[in-house]
């Protein structure tokens, strides 16, 4: 038996992610992948999937129809949910009757949350993922890159598995408010930067700009020019700041291309990036040089924190 | 971290990643070390490796932190015995060509910045043997070097906005093959009947990093029967 539902309205964008692609990045396939890699774990936990089962990452308000009866979660930072028309509790399980009709909104443009649906989604994989890439044109309900629309069916054979019923503490989401200064791994060119612009870089702020998006965050602040312009294309980790001529900082995300031939100051932590993709033009970012030890540390505690609650509800 | 053989530095590039820069005397030499030490890791893959990205002169790795740091990583790499093959190729692509297809021709062009003939343009590239120093920018896309220092020329002054799949370019001293309908600015040579990229397949991309690449003339006619088949 298949279940299936329907977007009534995908927002400002809803895209079908996954995991990512893995292994890929060879053949020139960017890494795709969730923007908010946290966000989507938990969403997936909510209604009892495995890791990495695909969710739809959705921007702006979104109204979804479930001909049948479906196990859902939702997370993101500050969403709120209404099953036909009636507040439904976030962080929450939400199990849901044939013909249900689910909103889901946002506090703050420019924000993504993820909604995952128990079971298997009926959708070719594409280089071992399902995930959209718009750039690539590839992944997605019919493969080719494209955004999901309204009137988009998507068919998933249901998990056997009783209703569960699943709550996630707040207290165990990414820090979205927080506007302590963003870790940062100096890498890369980092030691080819002058002294004076290093400075310039952690005592400065920048802000989140309006071109933004899932290649790249643009920031603007003091310029930070490197001063030396040729390099040749190199492979580009994810949260690698590259910094172009004109010194204003990018950080790129889960579609940035596999190469590229930018100075880079560093790579931001990766327990840092779920706030970073999660910050909306004109937040202010600042940046704070951490060794890669240390950050490691840091993430594998966040890390074991996430798995013991997993393992223990 | 101390750089060792032909790394001549190692550089940070994350927490879970290291990236290598490698040593020469030309970039295909440099390419050659860096598809040595590739090959050599993905001929035994650690069970932390997540990526493993070649480019011109640099071997990007990308580890699953949960497993090793970056101390376990560069204790592997010293291990390696990479097979230093005279930047001998494992793999020799054969690309039949029609120059001067309709749709993707710039030969004039060519011929005006380079000052060769069009048959000089196509001997030269004919005789080529091209190094895939990296696949990216998209999906399948190999960069290809050196064309001989004769066939430099630039970028066309406006990039077009659709290049075909199969077109054959140029730019600078590199060539390429459009593997998929996309925008680009690189001068045209013709069109190619081979599929390059087939997101159908285990291995999408036809081209891999550190293959070789031999272009080879074909008539109208012969594309037209490949295309087909």
């Amino acid at each position: 038996m298949t279940i299936s539902f329907t977007i009534i309205n995908p927002g400002f964008i809803s895209l079908i992610v996954d995991a990512g692609r893995t292994g890929m990045q060879e053949q020139g396939f960017s890494g795709s992948g969730p923007l908010d890699v946290e966000a989507f774990n938990f969403a997936n936990w909510l209604c009892g999937n495995p890791e990495g089962n695909p969710c739809i990452e959705i921007a702006g308000d979104a109204h979804i129809r479930f001909e049948h009866s479906a196990t859902i979660g939702v997370c993101g930072p500050a969403v709120s949910i209404a099953v036909n028309g009636e507040p439904a509790s976030e962080l929450a399980t939400v199990n849901l009757s044939a013909g249900d009709e689910v909103q889901v909104s946002q506090q703050l443009a420019g924000q993504r949350f993820y909604l995952a649906v128990q079971g298997a989604w009926q959708i070719p994989e594409i280089a071992g993922s399902v995930c959209t890439v718009m750039r690539e044109k590839l992944g997605g309900l019919a493969g080719d890159g494209k955004p999901l629309h309204a009137g988009d069916t998507i068919q998933v054979v249901p998990a056997a598995q009783e209703n569960i019923s699943r709550i996630l503490p707040a207290s165990l989401l990414a820090p979205y408010d927080s506007d302590a200064p963003v870790d940062i791994i100096p890498a890369y060119q980092h030691d080819m930067f002058s002294s004076r612009v290093r400075a310039t870089f952690y005592s400065s702020a920048y802000s989140v700009t309006p071109q933004s998006d899932r290649m790249g965050y643009r920031l603007s602040g003091p310029a930070i020019s490197s001063g030396f312009e040729v390099m040749r294309s190199e492979g580009i980790n994810c949260g690698s700041v590259q910094v172009p001529a004109d010194g204003q900082p990018i950080i790129m995300l889960a579609d940035r291309q596999t190469l590229g031939g930018y100075p880079k100051i560093g790579v931001i932590a990766p327990y840092d990036l779920p706030r970073v993709a999660q910050s909306v033009p004109g937040t202010t970012l600042t940046f704070n040089p951490v060794d890669p030890e240390n950050a490691r540390g840091t993430w594998l505690l966040r890390q074991a924190r996430i798995d013991n609650f997993f393992r223990n509800n | 971290m101390q750089p060792f053989d032909n790394v001549r530095h190692i550089a940070f590039a994350g927490m879970d990643g290291l990236i290598l820069y490698f040593g020469g005397k030309d970039v295909t030499q440099m390419n050659a070390a860096v598809s040595a030490y590739h090959l050599a890791l993905k001929a035994n893959p650690p069970i932390w490796l997540k990526e493993a990205i070649p480019s011109y002169d640099s071997l990007l790795i990308l580890f699953d932190a949960k497993i090793t740091d970056s101390h376990g990583v560069y204790r592997l790499l010293r291990q390696l015995q990479p097979q230093m093959s005279s930047g001998k190729s494992l793999r020799r692509h054969r690309i039949p060509v029609w120059y001067g297809a309709p749709e993707a021709n710039d030969l004039d062009e060519v011929a005006s910045h380079t000052g060769l003939a069009v048959s000089e343009i196509i001997a030269l590239h004919t005789a080529t043997v091209y190094r895939v120093f990296a696949v990216g920018f998209a999906p399948g896309f190999a960069y290809l070097g050196e064309s001989p220092e004769r066939l430099s020329v630039p970028r066309r002054k406006t990039p077009r906005t659709k290049v075909p799949a199969g077109a054959v370019a140029l730019a600078d001293r590199q060539a390429a093959v459009y593997p998929q309908v996309s925008p680009g600015g690189w001068q045209l040579l013709g069109l190619s009947p081979l599929t390059l990229f087939d997101p159908a397949s285990a291995q999408p991309a036809l081209l891999q990093a550190g293959d070789e690449v031999e272009f080879y003339e074909i008539d109208e006619r012969e594309y037209l029967e490949q295309v087909k088949a």
